[in-house]
């Protein structure tokens, strides 16, 4: 009853029901259910009972089990999606939003509310299902076990996707913005993982892929079929820190964990748009459990290809460390209320300054201690691992290292440099300024010389994907330029936008002082009159 | 109750309000002046905890505001001036979900006084989508008092309403007042205010350059009197008679009657009359005239906006 009271005690969750889900609505969307679900189903009776297709009715019982998960998965991934990210940027366009944001039971339970009732509709699609999908199970060609694994995989997925929406409609004013970001980032996502995974996995063919492979409701639901005899996703397992787990295991694990990450967001996005995303001990507590999951999901990898186990820890952390600052950084406004409060000559103070109450200061203390942290941490995992390095080998671990710590620190830079300039687009412009140096350098050195070759000397991507040649101490790299050329600039850059973003501190703090004055002058000169 | 040191709020290189020192006593109707742009809606939200300041400090009900949103918003009830009803929602079902909001198990009783008490009762099945600019409004203000908010913040409430909505607005803020809310309300509609306002604020270019009640702001700023005398027969005689008081200024024919400025004291009044009386002016009527929330806001606004 307590698991009942969090879905129907919670106002948020009611209220979407109410909206969405009104007795004729749900009526008409059980209709739609029972017709896709019940023609396919008399779809492949037809084709058992004239000899078509499937021959058995065990086969065809199974086959229509697969097309009903399926489809109930792809329900309440895309119609679940386009529902939830709309959730917060509707209220916004309605201009409910404010009264939501004031309410007493908080925004931890308003965010419960809106995560759960948001794609309300997709919910009771999914469910209608159910009886179809129970259809198997009564015939005896699916086990209880696995129909449960199933809605399980369909639930969790879900769930981790409606977050996803809901964390895009919180972070846009208008539905339409969400919308078309979130599409990007799924293309982006598509591309994406299939790149870091050829950067970072290529050739391993280890554990740690089946772990990324867990991640996927399409695997699961593709191995929960492929096994022979009706039974349970028990039987295929996912290597984790040298041991075989449950694949189902795994599954819960890595989304209940991006549930885990997101949710906090939502909340706090919820509590005020203007504060960072993630909250500093958030961030700390975040960044500690990727490099957990990291190592763990890296360790065979680690004993099986140490350089490729390499190569994967800092792809990881290269990309978590660079998109680290614009989890930390307030809104440009909050960010020149910081300024408004500073004394004259308290530049390099407020560039470093712990985030107090107000939550304005900029998170340069902790993307340093946090690139400190890795550095500390790849430098005994480089010790640990001493597979007999080349003296180019050490220079390319420690340099690698370096260079990852800079590039985060000089994206923080430039993103404050950013946030202080052009304040409110702020954010949107420090994700095109890291693209841009991201492509950049590698497109123009190959232009210039016509060949990809040289782009290592100014590219992190290209260093990276050299990376593992460099940790060897190949003759054919073995290149002191090669090894450092890239770590260098980085570093150069890290101090360089650094000290730009700290003169301009220095700049806004200047031009203060100068208002102050002024005001004063005018308030001494008001005073006689 | 409602107190704030030297609030500020800059967006961007704008500064919308600039060093805003505020105290609202308790069991008060708070009126905030000022045109379009003077900051009257920023220093709203940035009390109702929807917007942080960039400088400065707000306690309500001796909660800081900043540091302790989520506990200074069970004390808060605010309502936008273009606030949005969820329109799919029944009326009843829209108060239904402030009350689980606000953590009250509010039965159909409840809701029925609720409704009741903004004449709403009658509409409770009707979705909200339904209803007219001032029931909305109306239904607005019973969704914040299902928590009976120490402090309701009011911005614009009365727009698009009919006189007798405001009306009723105003007897139910005053209603409000009377069981012990502290009510801060933002308008430019100055009679509205004047009416329901136990003290005001002006607000002009994110400053607050005047705050207190009516009159003691009146007194404050009042550099002269403005007299209006009434004479039977013809005026010259009286006019002679004035011209010769030294602290007599701008006088002015208003049809039958005389208006001038007065720099000297109230107490001086009564010398003033009897000297007009001496001289033989037949005196009809001889008074201050009555100045109102509009005359202050234009003595002490120069009109200019953000």
């Amino acid at each position: 009853m307590s698991v009942l009271n969090v879905f129907f005690r919670n106002p948020e969750f009611v209220r979407l029901l109410r909206s969405k889900l009104r007795l004729k609505s749900a009526f008409l969307l059980a209709v739609l259910a029972v017709l896709i679900f019940g023609v396919i189903l008399l779809g492949m009776y037809y084709d058992l009972t004239n000899g078509y297709g499937r021959t058995t009715a065990e086969q065809m019982l199974r086959h229509y089990f697969f097309t009903v998960t399926g489809i109930q998965l792809g329900i309440v991934t895309f119609f679940g999606l386009s529902q939830a990210v709309q959730v917060i940027t509707v209220e916004r366009e309605k201009r409910t939003y404010d009264f939501q944001r004031l309410v007493a039971m908080g925004p931890g339970r308003v965010a419960l509310g809106k995560l759960l009732g948001g794609p309300c509709q997709a919910w009771w699609l999914a469910l209608c299902a159910l009886p179809f999908a129970c259809v198997p199970v009564m015939g005896q060609a699916i086990t209880a076990g696995a129909f449960v694994e199933s809605q399980l995989i369909i639930f969790v997925f879900g769930l981790t996707v409606s977050a996803g929406g809901l964390l895009f409609s919180s972070l846009f004013e208008k539905t339409s913005q969400a919308s078309g970001v979130l599409v990007l980032f799924i293309l982006v996502m598509f591309s994406g993982s299939g790149l870091l995974m050829a950067l970072s996995f290529a050739s391993a063919g280890s554990a740690t892929l089946d772990l990324a492979a867990t991640a996927s409701p399409v695997t699961m639901l593709a191995r929960l079929s492929e096994t022979s005899t009706p039974g349970s996703l028990r039987a295929s397992t996912v290597s984790f820190l040298g041991c075989s787990v449950p694949a189902i295991w795994g599954f819960l694990f890595l989304h209940l964990l991006s549930l885990a990450f997101v949710y906090p967001i939502i909340v706090r996005r919820i509590l005020d748009p203007e504060l960072s995303f993630l909250a500093p001990r958030h961030a700390v507590l975040a960044f500690a459990v990727f490099q957990a999951v990291i190592l763990l999901g890296c360790w065979d990898l680690f004993h099986l290809d140490p350089h490729a186990g390499l190569v994967a820890f800092h792809a990881a952390n290269a990309l978590a460390l660079v998109l680290l600052p614009f989890g930390l950084f307030p809104s440009g406004d909050l960010l020149r209320g910081r300024l408004f409060r500073g004394a004259k000559n308290e530049h390099w103070r407020i560039f470093f300054e712990k985030t107090g109450v107000l939550q304005d200061s900029p998170p340069m203390r902790l993307v340093c201690g946090l690139a400190a942290a890795y550095v500390l941490e790849a430098a005994v995992l480089t010790i640990y691992l001493d597979v007999g390095y080349r003296a180019v080998g050490w220079l390319a671990a420690l340099a690698v290292t370096v260079m990852i710590a800079c590039t985060s620190i000089a994206m923080a830079s430039v993103l404050l440099s950013l946030l202080l300039y052009i304040e409110r687009r702020g954010l949107g412009a420090g994700l095109f300024a890291l693209a841009l140096a991201l492509s950049l350098p590698q497109c123009v050195v190959a232009l210039l010389a016509y060949t990809w070759d040289y782009s290592i000397l100014v590219s992190p991507i290209a260093y990276l994907a050299e990376l593992r040649q460099l940790l060897r101490g190949n003759p054919l790299t073995e290149d002191l330029q090669k090894t450092l050329s890239c770590p260098l600039i980085c570093v150069v850059l890290a101090v360089a936008c650094s000290v730009l973003a700290v003169l301009r501190i220095r700049f806004l703090l200047d031009m203060r002082e100068l208002e102050r004055r002024r005001e004063a002058e005018a308030n001494s000169e008001q005073k006689p009159a | 109750m409602i107190f704030t040191q030297d609030l500020t709020r800059k967006y961007g290189r704008l500064t919308a309000v600039r060093h805003v020192s505020l105290h609202v006593p308790r069991n008060t109707i708070f009126g905030f002046i000022g045109p379009n742009g003077a900051g009257k809606t920023t220093t709203l939200r940035m009390l109702a905890t929807l917007l942080r300041p960039t400088d400065g400090r707000i306690a309500i009900d001796g909660i800081d505001v900043v540091a302790n949103p989520l506990a200074a918003r069970r004390r808060i009830g605010y309502l936008s001036d273009d606030f949005g009803l969820y329109d799919d929602l029944k009326v009843w079902e829209y108060l239904d979900y402030f009350c689980g909001a606000y953590g009250l198990d509010a039965g159909p009783e409840d809701l029925e006084s609720l409704l009741y008490l903004v004449q709403l009762n009658h509409k409770r099945e009707d979705l909200v989508g339904q209803l007219s600019r001032g029931m909305r409004q109306r239904l607005g203000i019973a969704r914040m008092l299902v928590y009976q908010p120490k402090v309701v913040l009011l911005d614009e409430p009365a727009n698009g309403l009919d006189p007798m909505a405001r009306i009723a607005l105003r007897d139910l803020l005053k209603t409000l007042r009377d069981k012990g809310a502290t009510v801060v309300v933002s308008s430019h509609i100055l009679t509205e205010l004047s009416d329901m306002c136990d003290t005001v604020g002006i607000m002009e270019l994110g400053r607050l350059i005047a705050a207190g009640s009516i009159e003691t702001i009146l007194a404050q700023t009042r550099k002269q009197w403005r007299l209006v005398l009434e004479v039977l027969g013809p005026q010259e005689q009286a006019v002679e008679v004035l011209q010769s008081v030294p602290q007599v200024v701008n006088i002015a024919r208003q049809n039958d009657k005389l208006e001038m400025g007065f720099t000297g004291k109230r107490e001086d009044l009564p010398a003033l009359h009897k000297k007009l009386v001496e001289a033989g002016v037949p005196v009809v009527a001889f008074f201050p005239k009555a100045e109102n929330l509009e005359d202050l806001f234009m003595r002490l606004s120069t009109g200019a906006t953000n």
